[in-house]
């Protein structure tokens, strides 16, 4: 097992490497320039100078390798030096910095990242935690009432886009009736009940959204799952040597269904660290998921190589994390 | 008799809260909540950025002269405006001499110096520091301090307005001190100097996430001992104008939403709630169409767009572009498109009053039998009975292109409607903003390029001298492969009259005669039919009814009086 999982990642270190590359590529030939979003008062010599002072004058591979070494080398002696206390080479070696900004990516990312994992984050796990129960039962109770009324969710769940039902919610719950905020307020931090209490007031409305989709995506996968494993010859086994149902449904059938549901959720991960688009900018939320998609809008390079490589590097992981957990669940999946 | 006696409780009670926000004390006021939906990421305006940056950094760094709302130029840092009769701008016209206010403290308890602002300037006339406001500096030949309260600005060449660098949001005096550092190559990276800067305004920074929330706190070390009246401001970035408006306008959540170009609708049904105000102003912003004068023929290659491809082969027909103008009701269009943000206009400089020409007024009423008339006279008629006109088998098919943008797309289908009713075809294009304002020299797609025959944008100047601004369409400011497309003579618009005229402007000190020039300037533009001005846009912004001493200010920052600003309680 050990050897296997090794034999993965350094397998994947040439993967990852040749991602880097790739998105770098793309990003450079894509039509998209740092100073497009200037006052237009600002004359062309100085977007040039501009552009000059950003590097961009640099040949490719210049540029490339100037990235690989302030996020593969600076990046994470910097970490080591602030884990540590120790310091660790040139103290002031260039981070990797954000053109629109001008602070370092990683810190960036580090402030947007508690709004994405409380958001984002607890939403995944409530949609999970509604999914497994409701698919379960919904595939033993097939074609009843709780099955039709699941699905009928569902279905409003993976078809309504969070653009509609968010505004929507924004104007039922904060601008008729007051109850939640439609701002997200990232300065609050958690120090008593009361702050607590804020705290789930601002993260009702988006985590609704979110966790319905979740759950209405992972729910299909259960009950699908389920039902072709209901009618395994085992199950019949299990039934006639006297098992009771719950023992026949959870034991037997619900944790060999769980094997591709396992790898929906693993790969589900990453998108959760990745921000949700769409619902963060409704909500302001501006996590991970804002981040990107505003450095996409300003051009800003840095901060979208950045984090479309962490992406990457994420989505490896999951994968590998994925097939290590088959092995845990059947255990007639064996590496070695 | 008792309606009377109703409404004695209610004066009492506005008569108090006049006097409490006469006689505020600072920081009695508590919390201050402003969305900016276009989240602030730096906090210098001197690297790149823009208003969405500059606005929230006009809270803590100060020019020495501002505007008002009225576009006046009022002493800020500085004693006095200097001028030729107070003895500040020198007789040749090569100098200004500015005199500082005196006990002006920055947020950190240091004195606030002459040497201050010569660094500054030094910092952005540095050619490797990346300063976007070099422009600011143009013919600046030498800042010095004469004592610690005194600026001397040499100018290579006389200048007859001399009022670029440190006036206005833009152009703020940065601390010696912090940034001495910062010089040169070094300005980039300098982020917590960037992301923080220390100030001589009523707030200084206490926490800012780039891209998210700015959060102040008052200065302690504030000029005056009143001010500011809120104890605490929050700036949050984030999402849209729509959910910036709603926050104001409908939940109340937040007090002031910047910069809300919605449709009038929207903005109107959210006024409805009653919570707040829209209130909006016009500084020089005009949306126009830029006309094509040169062929855009793709066939063309190399000459594409420019002078040496030859004439547009209608475009460049001043009868043409006036009948397509004719054929606007720029009315209706701002009804639909932009509400309280817009008024009719035909004149490219619109603004400030006493420039705007008026002389070409006559396209503010539609008439679309005048623009057929127009049309049959330039030999334009529909031979093949197709509904478009030809001539000489060329048909009046026109690519109209501009940005991403739904006022924009509105605009578009507007226009392309009414030219079909006078027989001309339009063909719309719409081009995302980074690509299209972007200076890309691989994209075909950038409006400098201009591989189309119309495309519309909107261009501004800051301040309100409009040399700089009509500089804009000198023969030498055509992009041309050449050039590398730069210029901002989008139009391709040449006439050696138009540039001698430019030439007495740069030389004539006179503002009479300087704003008889600008008009007669801006007149020549429009006869040639190079642009079509559209719409004279304003800002628009909201605020809680219980915020009061907003003055919305299109000419600096529309924060420029927060220190004055209270709450009615």
């Amino acid at each position: 097992m050990l050897t296997y999982c090794l034999r993965r990642l350094a397998f994947s270190v040439p993967v990852l490497i040749f991602i880097s590359f790739a998105i770098f590529l793309l990003m450079d030939m894509a039509p998209n320039d740092p100073t497009a979003n200037l006052p237009m008062s600002i004359p062309a010599e100085t977007r040039a100078q501009l552009r000059e002072a950003l590097g961009m004058g640099d040949p490719l591979v210049t540029r490339y390798l100037l990235w690989c070494k302030q996020f593969f080398i600076h990046e994470p002696l910097n970490w080591l030096t602030d884990l540590t206390g120790l310091s660790f080479g040139d103290p002031d070696r260039l981070r990797v910095l954000s053109w629109a900004s001008r602070a370092p990516v990683v810190e960036l990312i580090a402030e947007r990242l508690p709004q994405t994992l409380w958001v984002v984050g607890s939403s995944y796990v409530i949609g999970i935690l509604i999914a497994l129960p409701v698919g379960i039962y919904s595939a033993y109770r097939q074609h009843g009432w709780f099955d039709h009324l699941g699905s009928f969710i569902s279905m409003i769940g993976y078809s309504v886009p969070s653009f509609f039902l968010g505004v929507v919610m924004i104007v039922i719950f904060a601008v008729k009736l007051n109850w939640f905020p439609s701002v997200y307020d990232t300065t609050l931090t958690v120090t008593g009940w009361e702050s607590f209490l804020a705290q789930l007031r601002q993260m009702v409305m988006p985590v609704t959204i979110l966790a319905l989709y979740n759950a209405a995506q992972i729910s299909r996968y259960m009950r699908a799952s389920m039902l072709e494993n209901l009618h395994h010859d085992c199950v019949r086994t299990a039934r006639a040597k006297g098992a009771s149902e719950r023992r026949v449904v959870l034991a037997h059938v619900a944790r060999n269904s769980m094997l591709p549901v396992v790898t929906v959720i693993a790969l589900g991960i990453p998108q959760v660290l990745a921000g949700a688009i769409i619902t963060e900018q409704i909500f302001k939320i501006n996590g991970i998921g804002a981040l990107l998609i505003s450095s996409i809008q300003s051009g800003d390079l840095p901060v979208v190589q950045t984090l479309t490589f962490l992406f990457a590097v994420l989505i490896v992981l999951f994968n590998l994390l994925a097939d290590i957990a088959y092995g845990l669940l059947d255990p007639r999946i064996s590496y070695d | 008799m008792p309606s009377v006696f109703k409404y004695i409780p209610l004066a009492a009670l506005s008569v108090s809260a006049l006097t409490t926000a006469a006689y505020a004390e600072r920081g009695s006021q508590g919390d201050l909540n402003l969305i900016y939906w276009q989240a602030p990421t730096l906090l210098n305006p001197y690297l790149a950025s823009g208003p969405k940056d500059s606005e929230p950094a006009s809270l803590v760094l100060e020019p020495l002269a501002r505007h008002d709302e009225t576009g006046k130029m009022v002493p800020w840092l500085a004693q006095a405006i200097p001028t030729l009769d107070n003895g500040g701008i020198a007789a040749d016209l090569q100098s200004i001499t500015w005199v500082l206010k005196p006990g002006i403290m920055w947020s950190d308890g240091s004195e606030f110096t002459a040497d201050d602002v010569v660094f500054t300037a030094n910092y952005c006339m540095d050619a490797e520091s990346g300063c976007q406001m070099t422009a600011k500096f143009t013919d600046v030949e030498k800042v010095e301090a004469l004592d610690p309260h005194t600026v001397k600005i040499s100018f290579s060449k006389p200048k007859p307005y001399p009022y670029a660098p440190f006036v206005g949001l833009e152009v703020p005096v940065l601390q010696a001190i912090q940034f001495a550092d910062c010089m040169g190559p070094n300005a980039l990276n300098c982020s917590a100097q960037n992301l923080a800067p220390i100030g001589t305004g009523p707030y200084q920074i206490t926490d800012f996430k780039p891209g998210d929330v700015v959060t102040y706190d008052i200065n302690p070390h504030y000029r005056d001992a009143d001010k500011p009246g809120f104890t605490k401001v929050i700036i949050k970035g984030g999402g849209d104008a729509s959910g910036a408006a709603r926050a104001v306008l409908e939940t109340g959540e937040f007090d002031y939403a910047w910069n809300l170009q919605l449709d009038p609708q929207v903005l109107g049904q959210m006024k409805s709630a009653g919570k707040g105000q829209v209130v909006s102003s016009f500084g020089t912003a005009v949306e126009r169409l830029q006309v094509n004068l040169t062929n855009s023929a793709a066939g063309l290659g190399d000459a594409r767009s420019t002078r040496d491809g030859g004439v547009h082969p209608f475009l460049a027909n001043p009868r043409v572009t006036k009948a397509l103008s004719l054929a606007i009701d720029r009315s209706t269009l701002i009804d639909i498109a932009y509400g309280d943000a817009g008024r009719p206009t035909c004149d490219v400089l619109a603004a400030p009053a006493i420039y705007a020409s008026g002389a070409n007024d006559a396209c503010l009423t539609q008439d679309l039998d005048a623009a057929r008339a127009l049309l049959d006279e330039a030999g334009w008629t529909d031979t093949d009975g197709d509904g478009i006109r030809d001539k000489d088998g060329v048909s009046m098919t026109m690519l109209y292109q501009t940005s991403v943008n739904p006022v924009r797309q509105t605009t578009q289908d507007l226009l392309k409607a009414w030219w079909a009713e006078i027989g001309v075809a339009t063909e719309l294009r719409a081009i995302a903003p980074a690509v299209f304002f972007g200076g890309d020299q691989s994209s075909p797609d950038t409006y400098q390029k201009f591989y189309a025959d119309l495309e519309m944008f909107t261009n501004f100047f800051p301040g309100n001298d409009p040399e700089p601004y009509l500089n804009n369409w000198a023969c030498a400011s055509i992009p041309t492969p050449e050039n590398g497309w730069s210029g901002m003579n989008v139009p391709r618009y040449c006439d050696p009259d138009y540039d001698a005229l430019l030439a007495k402007l740069g030389n004539t000190v006179g503002i009479d005669e300087r704003i008889a020039i600008s008009k007669q300037l801006n007149d020549m533009l429009m006869q040639a039919g190079a642009l079509i001005p559209l719409v004279h846009r304003g800002e628009v912004s909201a605020h809680a009814n219980s915020l009061e001493g907003v003055r919305m200010n299109v000419w600096d920052s529309e924060l420029w009086n927060i220190a004055d600003w209270t709450r009615d309680k």
